[in-house]
């Protein structure tokens, strides 16, 4: 299983080792460097690799490359699972993002969660809320907390029947949860207009800070969205299998309730898009055109919109006119860039321009994409609805909120 | 590096910090120094002093820092018992743990007593957190003493608390079982424990799942009225938040198939949604090893995916791992259905720039291994590689080329009408070594069958005396030759040009050789030369890249482990090594963990800025912690005598003898080029039946050390024998062979 954790800098120096079994020389990770920097990597090195007969399974994040390196044949997504909650766990407790120097000014902190996280080669306890109970006082030191720390060691969860991913006795004053259900909209466009594939990506993230062990019960307009779903571990799969509807005592804190896949589009692709891009090998030029448009059957607007695109190296002078909006070139990355901060609601809205190729070297075989993103607020595409939330087992006041977001995913025009 | 001062100076801070705060930074200023490398070991007996403190916070930093270096303070360990002993006690149930804890991971035969009294009374503690760890720390205590935890009370006991309310006690107690009953094959497994698992399997965290779903899937079920009831219960899991949860229910799943072979497509279609709803709800690093699974269940229903063929469409930002992989899927799925859908996706990524060349190449092969699938539409694959030859892109013509030549192998008729009229224009347009020693090869095969054929062939041999590629000049010796006996009165002349030029004009010896053995052959027995160059070939019906069916199906078996992410069963692949070489290897590379370059000056002026400043906004730390690591590297040109070679050979005084095996099987060629490359000098090789012998030596630039080394060589096996005067470098400089041939 796991033997140890490395977690090493961007310039491959290690900030933390943790071995769990034995111990693993640093050869093994010196070796690992020389992989992932040899500057003739034509490919990407896989997350999962074998070097000198153990597996390395890594993944970079904040710029700091997390190793962990095992020697038994187990399953490879537990591990980075593994990793994965580790990410999340020191993001938790250090208040911030794990980077190097947040890192390195909790290190004493990193080992005692690491500890805790998993002993004898296994993940034990991995919930923040949970582990809240174990490590407790807090590291920054003032005489205060000292008399703290004394007092922790309570272990509520220790009390026969604990949930595994709620402890007992939380208080909070006052009493809230609120739901972001996080649509994003994955779509390649034709340039006519037609839309080749799409798909919905979706999430329901939660913030609750709620009193004791209240029961939640959340009821759907139409359940079948939810075809290809992933539950949190506190949602009672059974009560969903019967009724179709969430039953769920919640995790203290920030959570992902569920995040689901859906094919379906209730109506059409919010935003119409077409346009047209062709090099023209006389003039060593580009002629574009773009067309916006929302459609009239969308009744909440469409706000931050922009259309990124990805120019080849060298090209330079845009000449452009715009009915809305702004556009931008990045002569460092030949990007352009329109940007409309709102939709208007009737009219269509276009970009048409040109823009010059370097003097030298081979037209373009390839037409550019446009990358386009948006974001429409108070509406799943989906459809999907919240009729009911309803809070059981907490007699105080409570506030609760279920907010719609639908966003650009990866929202592509190919010209 | 001598850490004297440093150590001289926490010693220092230590007696002299009474206050509690004050006390806690200078621990944590000696946990940092420890995970930057500084070695601190000579602290060890004032630590164990400190770890007397009533400050919880100091006493997890304090054993932290025992636990690391206890190793190499065997003889003051015994100070710590006390300590350990006491803690056990401790009215906190968290510093009872947290002792517990501790204690067992110093793994130490001296402490061994001490330890299995406190674990067998943690096992009975009241605190479930304090039970929770007393069952993990069994295995440790077995680790070093199996005799105390195998067929005793302690093992009864963790059976017993299987049964446990807690579900951490309970699963912990399953992982503990299974570990120390390894060498029997894990925990027994009665329907009882399988059961009682099951109906509280939501109380489990989700690695306690995972746990479980491998306990379920080496269950054998007692009835189908069962299977269906796992089935049943376990079906909501495929909505897990946890993607290791899933993959383990799709195992158990799978092998659920041989008791219900009829349900065998339901199956599969359940998992089908949830893996693939993986694949695009999770970052990369997790859609790799969930692709690498899809794929393999591809490789057996190859309709259940066919489909969805969209999904596996690879995007610009996807990594070239994920790319691949992608494609591999796309090959497996294709049917009549999606065929069109498919190649057209292929044949896009073949000439989309912004893609990588290496998959633009992967993409070509991939749509040639499609035509040896789909044999009815290989005329569309023909026109398509037709299309990327006209491209003029040099990796595109030399990718394309080269499935050309493979399709023209697969379907000799029907792709011949197509290819062959345009042959003539092909050779004027290609440049590249591969692409041309595939033309040559179709010419040589079919060419006669153009009136043009010999002309196209005599116009590589005229420029053959300026050809630089060995490879071109060694296909064109064998096609004119072949083009000799079908065409004989257009080729006479140019085989006599060619012939002559191999052997008179060339400076290649393979060239020189085949021109000298044609010329032999012909002159001896004209008939039986044209019987050998012209033999039979037996139809050829699958790309040998094509893996093995079985090799599938023993994969099937090891689902959701690393041999799915390697498509290598796991005994090709677990480590090898003798033990006790093992063990070495340990050692060593420990001596070298301590080791640490940046300046001791800068270590006591930040430890004493931090202890005297009780705020610790600790400045960036830039202290560069590069590892001095003992790393062989060779002098590039070192040159010894053949008779200086057999001289150290016969008189070294250390000998060692290495075994290990390849990822893959090489020709003594590239072995040969591999070794060079890495500046090893080959002094001699040889085949003797299959193996391949090489013998070879080679000087280190650090350490001015010569090793010589034998190497035999049969499929994946490697046998390595090493000489030298210095056992230690003989070790490594044997590691690093091993390392360059198998890398």
């Amino acid at each position: 299983m796991i033997k140890s954790l490395f977690i090493l800098n961007t310039g491959g120096d290690i900030v933390l080792e943790k071995h769990w079994q034995g111990r693993t020389g640093r050869n093994i990770i010196t070796q690992f460097w020389k992989e992932i920097t040899k500057e003739n990597r034509t490919k990407d090195l896989p997350p999962i690799v074998r070097i000198r007969r153990q597996t390395i399974v890594h993944l970079r994040k904040y710029n700091l490359l997390y190793l962990i390196v095992a020697d038994q044949d187990t399953s490879p997504l537990l591990f980075i699972e593994f990793l994965n909650r580790v990410i999340e766990v020191f993001s938790n407790f250090f208040s911030t993002e794990p980077t190097e120097t947040s890192l390195k000014e909790n290190l004493p902190k990193a080992f005692e969660l690491l500890g805790e996280m998993m002993d004898n080669v296994f993940p034990v306890t991995t919930e923040t809320s949970m582990l809240r109970d174990m490590i407790g006082a807090t590291m920054k030191s003032t005489p205060n907390t000292i008399e703290n720390s004394k007092k922790f060691g309570t272990l509520s969860s220790d009390q026969v029947g604990g949930l595994p991913w709620r402890r007992k006795n939380i208080k909070h004053s006052p009493n809230e949860i609120f739901f972001d259900v996080i649509e994003s909209i994955n779509a390649t466009i034709e340039r006519s207009g037609k839309c080749l594939s799409s798909e919905i990506i979706s999430k329901i993230v939660c913030e609750s800070k709620l009193s004791g062990m209240p029961t939640l019960t959340m009821v759907f307009n139409n359940s079948s969205i939810l075809e290809d779903v992933s539950f949190h571990q506190c949602i009672n799969l059974d009560t969903w299998e019967r009724r179709k509807i969430l039953d769920f005592v919640p995790p203290d804190g920030a959570f992902e309730l569920l995040s689901y896949r859906s094919n379906r589009m209730q109506t059409q692709i919010p935003l119409y898009t077409s346009g047209r891009f062709n090099w023209s090998k006389k003039k060593r030029k580009g002629k574009f055109e773009i067309i916006l448009q929302v459609r009239n059957s969308l009744i909440k607007s469409i706000d931050n919109v922009s259309v990124l695109i990805p120019l080849v190296r060298g090209c330079s002078s845009p000449a452009i006119k715009t009915s809305n909006g702004a556009v931008f070139f990045n002569d460092q990355t030949f990007e352009l860039k329109w940007e409309i901060k709102k939709m208007p609601k009737n009219n269509e809205i276009s970009m048409k321009g040109s823009i010059k190729l370097p003097n030298k070297g081979e037209i373009p075989r390839e037409k550019p994409v446009a990358i386009i993103t948006f974001s429409i607020e108070g509406l799943c595409m989906s459809g999907l609805k919240v009729t009911n939330l309803n809070i059981s087992k907490l007699k105080k006041k409570i506030f609760k909120g279920v907010k719609f977001i639908s966003k650009s995913g990866n929202f592509t025009l190919k010209f | 590096m001598s850490s004297s001062r440093v150590i001289k100076s926490f010693r220092q801070l230590l007696n002299e910090s009474k206050e509690q705060s004050r006390r806690r930074v200078v621990i944590e200023q000696i946990i940092s120094a420890m995970s930057l490398g500084v070695n601190l070991s000579p602290l060890f007996a004032d630590m164990v002093k400190a770890a007397q403190t009533t400050d919880l916070v100091q006493k997890k930093m304090i054993y932290l820092y025992i636990c690391k270096y206890a190793e190499e303070n065997k003889e003051l360990l015994i100070l710590s018992t006390g300590t350990f002993q006491r803690d056990c006690q401790s009215q906190d149930p968290l510093v009872r743990g947290l002792s517990l804890r501790s204690m067992s991971s110093l793994m130490n035969k001296e402490l061994v007593e001490y330890m299995a009294r406190e674990i067998k009374k943690g096992l009975m503690d009241r605190s479930n957190y304090v039970r929770r760890i007393a069952v993990l720390a069994t295995v440790k205590l077995f680790r070093v003493s199996p005799e105390l935890v195998l067929g005793t009370e302690i093992e009864k006991k963790l059976y017993s608390m299987i049964a446990e309310v807690d579900p951490y006690v309970s699963i912990n107690s399953v992982v503990a079982l299974n570990e120390i009953l390894a060498s029997k094959g894990g925990i027994s497994i009665t329907q009882k424990i399988i059961i009682h698992l099951l109906k509280r399997f939501h109380e489990f965290t989700h690695w306690g799942q995972s746990i479980v779903l491998g306990l379920v899937a080496n269950y054998a079920p007692q009835s189908e009225q069962e299977c269906l009831q796992i089935l049943n219960l376990l079906d909501n899991y495929l909505k897990s938040g946890n993607t290791s949860v899933i993959l383990a229910v799709s195992k158990v799943f799978i092998n659920l198939i041989n008791d219900l072979p009829n349900l065998r497509n339901q199956i599969y279609d359940r998992i089908k949604n949830p893996l693939i709803t993986l694949v695009s709800c999770t970052g990369n690093e997790m859609a790799y090893p969930v692709l690498k699974h899809i794929y393999l269940i591809a490789t057996q229903l190859p309709n259940l995916f066919a489909s969805e063929a969209s999904r596996f469409f690879i995007k610009g930002s996807d990594p070239t791992y994920l790319q691949e992989i992608k494609i591999d899927i796309l090959c497996e799925i294709v049917n009549k259905q999606n065929f069109k859908q498919i190649i057209f996706a292929l044949a896009s990524y073949v000439i989309n720039s912004s893609l990588n060349e290496q998959i633009s190449s992967y993409c070509i092969r991939a749509i040639g291994k499609i035509a040896s699938q789909l044999s009815s539409y290989f005329d569309m694959v023909i026109d398509y590689l037709m299309e990327f030859i006209e491209l003029d892109i040099p990796h595109i013509v030399e990718a394309s080329m080269i499935i050309l030549k493979d399709v023209i192998r697969l379907f000799p008729e029907q792709s011949l009408e197509i290819v062959l009229p345009e042959l003539k224009r092909l050779s004027e347009i290609i440049h590249t070594e591969e692409a041309k020693v595939s033309l040559i090869w179709i010419l040589g095969e079919f060419g006669e069958k153009i009136d043009e054929g010999p002309y196209i062939l005599e116009k590589f041999v005229e420029t053959f005396s300026e050809e630089s590629s060995e490879k071109i000049k060694l296909e064109l010796l064998t096609s004119v030759l072949k083009m000799f006996f079908k065409r004989p009165p257009e080729s006479k002349k140019m085989l006599g040009v060619i012939l002559h030029e191999a052997t008179e004009n060339s400076n290649e010896p393979d060239v020189i050789d085949r021109g000298l053995f044609y010329y032999r052959l012909i002159s001896t027995d004209i008939n039986k030369t044209k019987s050998i160059v012209l033999y039979e070939k037996e139809k050829f019906t699958r790309f040998t890249e094509n893996d093995p069916l079985e090799l599938f199906e023993i994969l099937m078996d090891e689902f959701n482990t690393f041999s799915v992410v390697y498509k290598k069963p796991y005994d090709q692949f677990k480590r090898i090594l003798h033990k006790n070489e093992e063990e070495e290897e340990e050692e060593e590379e420990d001596s070298s963990t301590d080791s640490s370059s940046f300046s001791e000056e800068e270590l006591l002026d930040q430890i004493q800025q931090n202890v005297n400043d009780l705020d610790i906004n600790q400045q960036n730390q830039n202290q560069q912690n590069s590892q001095e690591e003992q790393e062989i590297e060779l002098v590039p040109k070192f040159n010894l005598e053949p008779s200086e070679f057999q001289n150290k050979w016969m008189n070294s005084s250390h000998n060692l003898n290495f075994d290990f095996e390849l990822d893959e099987e090489l020709d003594k060629e590239s072995f040969e080029e591999i070794l060079k490359e890495n500046n090893f000098q080959v002094m001699a090789s040889g085949l003797i039946q299959s193996t391949i012998k090489i013998f070879c030596y080679g000087k280190d630039i650090s350490s001015n050390q010569i090793g010589l080394f034998q190497l035999l060589i049969t499929g994946v096996n490697v046998k390595l024998n090493a000489k030298g005067t210095n056992p230690q470098f003989l070790k490594l400089f044997a590691e690093y062979i091993a390392t360059v041939l198998t890398e």
